[in-house]
């Protein structure tokens, strides 16, 4: 005969077990939120001077110099990594919320560093420049001191700079949300070049520059075999990013737009 | 470019990659050989293992206990979990239907969470270091099998407990075992049914009431648990309680294939009731027929 003590236990346990993790989910969530929200100023920073042209951003100041600002952010991001590492939960749980949290800063981080190397190689540009040359990798984070290196910041730049090894499959993703960022900033830009009388023509060049650099990382893409999962996908959608943007260097070469030359190296 | 980022970009993937693949194919076994074991439970008759039975269900379980020390070793140091959780649940619901079944026809009881975790341990304990010891192998299956130790088909000298170190298992959670159960639900209705007659005595198994009775009681505390929890979910091995509406839906249809199997054992068990009175009813008349003439 069965014994339905037997049962009673088991699902008293599962009971225990349901609340429990649900608690913890909770906090998981909690902590989730304080995490992106105290890299919320940050975002709005960026998100905002995303909404300027290089030049506009150099003579503004809008995008972050100061190297104070800097340390603070990441001390932050230290603590708000130390805090997740402590949470009690299921590894797995703790782990979505890592990953999802690193994407983020690792797509600020892409973005800021970005922004920062465009304005930098646009402040001296004027209707007698003749041509703009980039580099196109920074092997360090850009501080608020000194000269940003490059476009694109390798992942070992970003390892330095909070002090752990980013997953790479955090930082694959961040960068096709980087190149989906830099195609909206094409267009936002040529549209604020050309309805401003004010506005210096030459900073067309910029849509060569992205095309180059998003030519680039495609090629780059290439080299990876990737399988069936959410950065396939997101790959998948990196063409079209690269005919949009071969588009409009074609439709502005077309009209004699492009006066100066522009290089990614 | 390529130096920098898309070359260990490249290596760092395919690492990943190839870690995956080897745990889904550990995977599949764990699934296949934990299939096995549940055919040779359906053969137990009357809660007895033979010797040939115990080899047969030792084979397999020697299998799934090498692939199960495997995927536990891997998932535990692995970056990844989000993206292996799926195929090991999986393959860990065969495993607890398997064993869950197997002890259910051996002792008519449930096996608990906390039994079936040191079954676990002790499986991979027997692998340490990739060496099999088969005496923590056959301890293990004896306590799934008789849950003693002694006075089995092993001699109590070919077995060892295993060592008191602590194994993390991290590949099943409590979740896991018991979306397990409702697999072990439906492999409980399909061995009453074809053990509903004992052919040897030609009268209703007694066995059949047990295990109906089993099957309601259990059917009780789950839909009582789902009472309590309406938007009850498991997902990845987590228990969820907010709405998902996927997740909720896969436990609700669990839920009503559970019932189905309690009516159709009460609905067997019914008939094989009235035909053997009236079987009994027969042979009397027929006997006083012979008795007259």
């Amino acid at each position: 005969m069965s014994n339905p003590v037997q049962f009673q236990d088991a699902f008293a346990s599962i009971k225990k077990e349901i609340e429990l993790e649900n608690e913890s989910k909770e906090k998981l969530q909690e902590l989730e939120a304080s995490l992106l929200s105290r890299i919320a100023d940050y975002k709005s920073s960026v998100n905002n001077a995303l909404l300027y042209t290089p030049v506009e951003l150099f003579k503004s100041k809008i995008l972050l110099q100061d190297s104070e600002v800097y340390e603070k952010l990441n001390s932050s991001l230290k603590q708000s990594l130390a805090e997740l590492e402590e949470q009690e939960c299921k590894r797995i749980m703790k782990e979505r919320a890592y990953h999802k949290f690193m994407e983020e800063v690792i797509y600020l981080f892409l973005v800021d560093n970005y922004l920062q190397q465009l304005v930098s190689s646009f402040k001296d540009v004027d209707d007698s420049t003749s041509k703009v040359s980039i580099g196109a990798l920074a092997n360090s984070r850009y501080h608020g001191v000194g000269e940003p290196q490059g476009l694109v910041l390798i992942p070992k730049a970003i390892n330095e700079e909070i002090g752990i090894d980013v997953d790479y499959n955090d930082y694959l993703l961040a960068l096709l949300r980087l190149v989906d960022i830099i195609v909206e900033y094409t267009t936002n830009t040529i549209i604020r070049v050309s309805i401003s009388s004010s506005s210096i023509d030459t900073q067309y060049v910029l849509t060569v520059i992205n095309q180059q650099l998003i030519g680039q990382l495609q090629q780059g893409f290439q080299n990876l075999d990737l399988k069936n999962d959410n950065l396939r996908r997101k790959f998948d959608g990196l063409k079209y990013s690269y005919k949009k943007i071969n588009g409009i260097v074609y439709d502005l070469s077309l009209r004699n737009l492009i006066k100066i030359e522009g290089d990614v190296n | 470019m390529e130096d920098n980022i898309f070359l260990p970009a490249r290596q760092f993937l395919v690492k990943a990659q190839d870690e995956r693949e080897k745990l889904i194919r550990d995977c599949r076994d764990i699934t296949a050989y934990s299939k096995k074991i549940i055919f040779s439970a359906h053969r137990i008759k009357q809660n007895k293992v033979d010797k040939s039975l115990y080899k047969q269900i030792m084979e397999n379980f020697k299998i799934v206990s090498e692939r199960i020390a495997a995927v536990n070793e891997q998932y535990n140091c692995s970056p990844q979990l989000d993206s292996l959780k799926g195929s090991v649940s999986n393959a860990c619901e065969e495993m607890i239907e398997a064993f869950t079944f197997i002890y259910y026809v051996m002792t008519k009881k449930l096996l608990s969470y906390e039994k079936l975790m040191y079954i676990l341990r002790s499986m991979i304990a027997a692998w340490e270091g990739g060496i099999l010891n088969i005496a923590i192998l056959h301890h293990a299956l004896d306590v799934l099998l008789f849950e003693v130790v002694s006075n089995t088909i092993i001699a109590l000298e070919e077995k060892e407990e295993p060592g008191k170190e602590d194994i993390e298992i991290s590949i099943i959670s409590q979740a896991d075992y018991f979306v397990g159960l409702f697999d072990l639900t439906g492999e409980i209705m399909r061995y009453t049914i074809t053990n509903l007659r004992d052919y040897q005595s030609e009268v209703v198994n007694p066995s059949g009431f047990e295990h109906f009775l089993f099957m309601k009681s259990l059917y009780f505390e789950v839909s009582d648990l789902l009472d309590r929890y309406p938007n009850l979910n498991v997902n990845k091995g987590i228990w969820s309680t907010s709405y998902n509406g996927k997740g909720v839906a896969v436990l609700r249809k669990k839920l009503e294939v559970f019932k189905e199997s309690v009516d159709k054992i009460e609905q067997s068990l019914c008939d094989v009731l009235i035909r053997a009175k009236e079987e009994i009813y027969l042979r009397e008349s027929l006997a006083e027929r012979v008795e007259m003439t």
